[in-house]
């Protein structure tokens, strides 16, 4: 399995501007230094809790937010060093799914111009042609092409997820960055939604990076985790290998807070003390010692390293020094 | 199985609802409908104008002055120069459309490509902009359509032209904050992501979300403009006598009002009335219209 997407030390800081001559008096570090690389075909889950910066990272690979620093190569293509012009050519390989399909769906449009839209953006097909793929692409999507000519708010939110993968894939990209594309869904229709999604990678060969704040949705998804908190990368693992050896005390209580379908089932709930730190002023050392019940001396001092604690299970904590 | 199929063939084939008509949606506003009869009527009446009136509309026959309506032909009455009041309203038609369509192209035209900017682009350029209309919008509007109509030099055309200046911050205001909060949606980023070009997100995405907005301000401003072309002629800046225009007859049969000549100021007057009220209604129709939840797809 080949590499698809690296990502190297990457950053992206919101300036906070204050005062009347609008001076830089401080940033919220969204993504702070984080790196990895997804596998060709693979589907990279990342969850945390929500401000956490996950749907930052994904947006900063598309460069729908132009990133502060770091790498992204894609295939070999540093994306972050592309021209606005070549960017623009270059998405057909790298498309988004949105969380809310109803306001990612221009209102005005109806479905056919909604699909025809990259096609006639990227590709030299006739009308006729362009037709015919949008028929397809929604016929591969499950909605009956006879839907076409209708506007999204005449569909279901399932549907218009649905929709919203079908743009995607108009252009066959091999990577997708999906965007909490369930947690807008019923718990029903999630399931609908995300073994589509799988079929759909396993036919054209796509690579995801699934993001989500749903620890059983990425768990059910993906074949590797990254556990994201205030801005980095704490924990990255198979996810058999997360979901049996959670190495990290942040993952620890993530995984003892899904819920279980059993109410008799007794089990240890790790229940986090405190909030999420304020990301334009993060604790020192370790961002999480503040909240941590093995918080140790160095914790509050150094900022503990990313490092392979077991064969590809990496870990950002000083208790595995 | 066989049912199942047939079903769904029948679901193929059957005609999908028919989509609801533009004119549908918009009969369902009764007044709507009665303020499209009212602008229908108006424009009638200034495109036929010619054949409609009964007299020259500025020809002085002094002995038929102050003539009642009904009174020796002239179906409204004669003015204080014994012109027919019937020809004038009908001529006055004319004067006023042009007066709203005109000032109203010239503040549309102006303001959302100020608005559209300012709102897209934020930042600096779009703190001058909007700050520049602040300082127009801060004078009284009729006020400063009466100092732009002045330093213009009295006449139709720089009526038309104060009266269009004076509401480019409306549109510019709208534009801007539809544009602010239209850009914000995710369906713009998703334009992005397919990689759109910053031009045609404008102009195919935020520019027709926005257009529901701009065409009810617009139709509102079409009487608004109307009102105030009327008042500056009936101030002597607009439209010069004889010219019929309807402020202006207003104007000068205000001195009879007293003296019991009202026909002279009255039907100007209720023309004014009828067609203001007749953008007003549109206006509100056509939003009813451009809301696309009220739409169906076929």
């Amino acid at each position: 399995m080949g590499t698809l997407l690296e990502v190297n030390h990457l950053k992206k800081y919101f300036p906070i501007k204050k005062g009347l001559l609008r001076r830089q008096a401080g940033a919220v570090k969204a993504v702070d230094d984080v790196s990895f690389s997804v596998g060709e075909c693979e589907t990279f889950g990342v969850v945390g809790e929500s401000g956490c910066g996950k749907s930052t990272t994904g947006r900063s690979i598309l460069r729908l937010l132009e990133p502060t620093s770091g790498e992204v190569k894609f295939d070999g293509v540093d994306v972050c060093k592309l021209s606005p012009e070549e960017m623009r050519k270059f998405r057909k390989h790298m498309q988004i799914v949105f969380q809310d399909p109803m306001s990612s769906l221009d209102p005005r449009w109806t479905v056919d111009k909604i699909l025809a839209e990259p096609l006639k953006l990227h590709t030299d097909m006739t009308a006729a042609q362009v037709d015919d793929r949008v028929k397809e692409l929604m016929e591969e999507v499950g909605l009956p092409s006879y839907h076409a000519y209708k506007y999204p708010h005449e569909f279901s939110g399932g549907q218009r997820q649905r929709i919203g993968i079908a743009k995607a894939l108009s252009l066959n990209p091999r990577f997708i960055v999906c965007d909490e594309p369930v947690s807008a869904l019923d718990v029903s229709i999630q399931s609908q939604v995300l073994n589509l999604m799988k079929d759909l990678q396993e036919k054209y060969k796509l690579t995801y990076l699934f993001i989500s704040h749903d620890l059983s949705v990425v768990k059910y998804i993906s074949d590797r985790i990254a556990v994201m908190y205030l801005g980095r990368i704490v924990e990255l693992a198979k996810a058999d290998e997360l979901f049996a050896h959670m190495l990290h005390p942040y993952t620890q209580a993530l995984i003892s807070a899904i819920p279980l379908p059993d109410p008799h089932i007794k089990r240890d709930r790790i229940v986090l003390s405190g909030d999420v730190p304020n990301p334009s002023a993060p604790p020192s050392g370790c961002t999480f010692h503040e909240r941590c019940a093995h918080c140790k001396q160095i914790c509050k001092e150094a900022r503990p390293e990313f490092k392979e604690v077991f064969p590809g299970h990496y870990v950002a904590c000083h208790l595995y020094d | 199985m066989d049912d199942l199929k047939r079903k769904s063939n029948q679901q193929n084939t059957q005609q999908a609802p028919q989509r609801a008509t533009v004119w549908q949606t918009f009969s369902r506003n009764k007044l709507a409908v009665i303020g499209l009869i009212l602008i229908l009527f108006w424009v009638v009446v200034a495109i036929f104008a010619p054949v409609l009136a009964t007299h020259d509309p500025n020809d002085p026959i002094v002995a038929e002055k102050f003539m009642h309506p009904g009174e020796g032909g002239h179906i409204l009455g004669t003015d204080n120069f014994g012109r027919d009041i019937f020809s004038r309203v009908v001529y006055g038609a004319r004067i006023s459309i042009w007066a709203g369509v005109i000032s109203v192209g010239i503040s549309f035209c102006i303001g959302v490509p100020l608005g559209g900017i300012a709102g897209y682009y934020g930042g600096a350029i779009g703190n001058v902009i909007m700050r520049v209309m602040d300082g127009l919008s801060a004078f009284p509007s009729l006020v400063l359509a009466i100092t732009l109509a002045v330093s213009m030099g009295r006449g139709t055309v720089s009526a038309m032209v104060a009266v269009g200046i004076v509401s480019i911050p409306d549109y510019a205001r709208l534009m801007f904050a539809q544009t602010s909060s239209i850009k914000a949606m995710p369906y713009i980023e998703a334009g992005r992501a397919v990689g759109l070009k910053t031009s045609s997100l404008i102009l195919k995405h935020i520019f027709p979300n926005c257009l529901s907005q701009l065409l009810v301000r617009a139709t509102l401003g079409l009487g608004m403009a109307i009102l105030t072309v009327s008042s500056l002629s009936f101030l002597g800046l607009g439209v010069q006598p004889p010219t019929a225009e309807w402020g202006a007859m207003i104007s000068d049969g205000r001195r009879y009002i007293v003296s019991g000549e009202w026909w002279i100021t009255t039907f100007p007057g209720l023309a004014i009335m009828t067609s203001i009220l007749g953008f007003n209604l549109v206006g509100d129709g056509v939003r009813d219209i451009l809301d696309p939840r009220n739409r169906t797809g076929s």
